[in-house]
């Protein structure tokens, strides 16, 4: 019996995490859709619900009603389990995001390397999706997208090492707080800056949006999808983005510490704190989404590993000389 | 390359600029509008739905001439007469298929008495075909319920003619 | 306890039944994805006996990359024709002897890695094990690899960086007469140098120099 409430305890924590990462994924659908309109001076999605706010719950609710459509020489099962390997990837990353020093779900000793390990599982859930269709642009994009996500991954881990080399700990709170006194935006800023663009490349976002690219595949890896089973991969694909903004607020904004120390900034929890950052990489996402036109896959390709992949290494060599020479090299 | 290009590169100002003007942009008044509560402005010259207008005494103006039939493009129109007992030719058919037509607006112009017209209503989308197949009744009720409207039009655009 | 063995096993049972699919499997798209699920129970296992750095390290490595490039390689196979001629008998099945041979070695190295393991204790002294001290074992992973194994760890990267360069060589080849980009000279192109704006006089027209 004992058991039975400690499971149900957890299970109540989980549906405390979930239901609202869903609800603001749907959230962040309308403000990508409503802030992409705004640059391009349009008026976005303003009918259903105060400013059109609950757009995306109507796109659901929409879907939900369209029929699944199973092309009959695709592979059924795997078919059927692309859409659920992305969103579920998706969605189990958000274990270990902290929300404060307390209000994490599984702090773990090795949360970072979990975070990036789900992430680049995310290439699966395209791959599967884009084999199993058996049709040929989905085939491209998942081929694509192979190669992409897999290259722009090996930056982001060189990134999160330099990270690390501040903090000594693999731990997401550890890093949070290793960052009291000053954000690592502010010493790693290049990195930063590389990190912002390679998670644009890690999911799938413009302008390195070629899995999907609409002028040359249609709709890529999700052409042959419909109804739930699109919706799916949309939404897992938008809670990849948060996770990703997640990741970034925690890796160089500081987490969920307030940005300055004073006595009026402390007494907002947390999670708002993060919250915020979450919404500000966010905003510069769809910001970036309507400023830049889609990149050649070539000159993705050349970013990558010519440009983004020798940066980083040189930045880890500077950075592990600097704290060397210095003594500041963390020890515990 | 030369230094100042490369810069650029480094730094990506282009990148930064296209930013900054975006982040302007976001704040400016918005050039659309929201359709189905605002509409824009329509020319009195608009090719819209059809109607059949009357004279102000309720005779409907058609005179069956059949030249719109004649000059229609695509053939939507289907046109059938006969002499009433005051010796008057009129149309006992007058029938327009919405699916054919291709709104050139070449029925109204060849109307010797400005019976066919075409309207500023072009929100009219059904759920079936067949009710896109407008008959005499259709045409002439489109008539009556636009008529303010479509006088106003052709009166402004009389000068034109 | 009891939920810790129910984990055990679900884990296991599925590590082993997926490593037999993997061979069994006649798609050869299927048993890579087999090989995938494979990966990820065993980086389970990894995990359910406190070493989460190496499950982790599993993760990233094998399934988010290799498994992937594997992956990548036999969709791009021609699966309808790979659907395993060899159960069929179509093709002659010389290589199953040889298989044999390797695989009732790795066996054997196995059985006999596992019986020093078991029998003489002092092989791995449990005294030594990353579970009874504080340290998380990421640290303790770093601190036998950067000190008393230094040497070996960096010969094994130097190894796995000439084979890396080792193939690209082999398979790199220069081929001329090919129309290239260049990146720089995109990018570099100036407004100055594309367009130039002319008096154009009526009836004339420009005359473009070539």
């Amino acid at each position: 019996m004992e058991y039975l409430s400690i499971v149900f305890q957890e299970v109540y924590k989980i549906l405390f995490l979930l239901v609202p990462v869903l609800v603001s994924v749907a959230m962040i659908v309308w403000l990508d859709r409503r802030v992409w309109a705004f640059v391009q001076k349009r008026q976005g999605p303003n009918v259903v619900g105060p400013f059109g706010l609950l757009q995306s719950l109507a796109d659901a609710l929409k879907y939900i009603f369209k029929e699944i459509i199973i092309p009959s020489s695709s592979n059924k099962v795997i078919f059927i389990l692309a859409p659920i390997v992305t969103m579920t990837l998706a969605l189990i990353a958000w274990a270990v995001i902290p929300f404060s020093a307390t209000q994490v779900l599984a702090d773990i000793n090795v949360g970072i390397l979990y975070l990036f390990a789900v992430s680049s599982l995310g290439v699966y859930g395209i791959i599967m999706g884009g084999w199993a269709s058996n049709s040929k642009y989905p085939f491209l994009g998942a081929i694509r997208s192979a190669a992409q996500m897999v290259s722009y991954e090996v930056s982001i881990g060189v990134i999160i090492i330099n990270v690390l080399l501040c903090v000594g700990s693999l731990n997401l709170n550890d890093i949070v707080i290793a960052q009291q006194n000053m954000w690592f935006v502010i010493p790693l800023f290049p990195m930063f800056v590389i990190f912002f663009i390679s998670a644009l490349a890690e999911t799938n976002r413009p302008p390195f949006d070629l899995p999907e690219a609409e002028a040359e595949l249609v709709a890529g890896y999700q052409t042959e999808y419909s109804g739930m089973m699109y919706a799916m991969f949309w939404l897992g694909e938008y809670a990849n983005i948060l996770l990703m903004c997640a990741m970034g607020a925690i890796l160089f904004l500081g987490g969920w510490m307030s940005p300055i120390d004073v006595y009026p900034f402390t007494l907002v929890p947390g999670a708002i704190w993060l919250i915020l950052k979450i919404l500000l990489l966010f905003i510069l996402f769809a910001l970036v989404k309507a400023i830049v036109p889609r990149y050649r896959y070539d000159q993705l390709m050349r970013l990558g590993w010519k440009v983004f992949l020798p940066l980083s290494l040189i930045w880890v060599v500077l950075t592990s000389s600097y704290l060397f020479y210095f003594n500041l090299l963390p020890v515990n | 390359m030369n230094i100042s290009r490369f810069f650029k590169t480094i730094f990506m100002t282009d990148f930064i600029g296209g930013l900054f003007i975006a982040i302007k942009e976001l704040f400016k008044s918005k050039k659309t509008i929201n359709y189905p509560f605002e509409k824009g402005k329509i020319s009195p010259r608009f090719r819209g739905e059809h109607a059949l207008r009357r004279y102000p005494n309720g005779e409907e103006r058609c005179i069956a001439c059949k030249l719109c039939e004649a000059v229609c493009p695509a053939q939507a129109i289907t046109i059938e007469s006969t002499e009433r007992e005051d010796g008057s030719r009129k149309t006992t058919r007058y029938d327009i298929d919405m699916m054919k037509c291709i709104y050139c607006g070449l029925c109204e112009e060849s109307c010797p008495v400005d019976a066919i017209v075409q309207g500023p209503n072009f929100e009219f989308s059904t759920e079936t075909r067949e009710e896109l197949y407008y008959t005499k009744e259709k045409l002439l009720d489109n008539g009556d319920r636009w008529e303010n409207v479509l006088e106003a039009n052709i009166k402004a655009d009389n000068i034109h003619r | 306890m009891i939920a810790h063995a129910i984990f055990f096993y679900t884990f296991s049972i599925i590590a082993v039944v997926s490593a037999i699919m993997v061979t069994a499997s006649k798609n050869t798209v299927h048993s890579v994805f087999f090989l995938i699920l494979d990966f990820i129970s065993i980086s389970c296992l990894f995990i359910m006996i406190g070493a989460e750095f190496l499950g982790m390290i599993m993760l990233i490595v094998y399934v988010g990359a290799v498994a992937v490039l594997f992956l990548f390689v036999v969709m791009m196979l021609n699966v309808a024709q790979q659907k395993n001629q060899w159960f069929a008998g179509q093709q002659s099945s010389k290589h199953i002897p040889v298989g044999l041979i390797i695989s009732t070695l790795i066996f054997v190295e196995v059985i006999i890695v596992i019986g020093g393991w078991k029998y003489k204790p002092e092989i791995f002294d449990i005294n030594n094990s990353i579970a009874q001290t504080s340290i998380s074992n990421t640290h303790s992973l770093g601190q036998i690899l950067y000190t008393d194994y230094i040497h070996v760890f960096q010969i094994s990267g130097m190894i796995l960086l000439v084979a890396m360069v080792g193939a690209i060589v082999l398979t790199f080849r220069q081929r001329s007469g090919v129309k290239r980009q260049s990146y720089i000279k995109q990018i570099s192109r100036e407004r100055a140098e594309g367009v130039e704006v002319l008096e154009v006089q009526s009836n004339k027209g420009v005359k473009i120099d070539d």
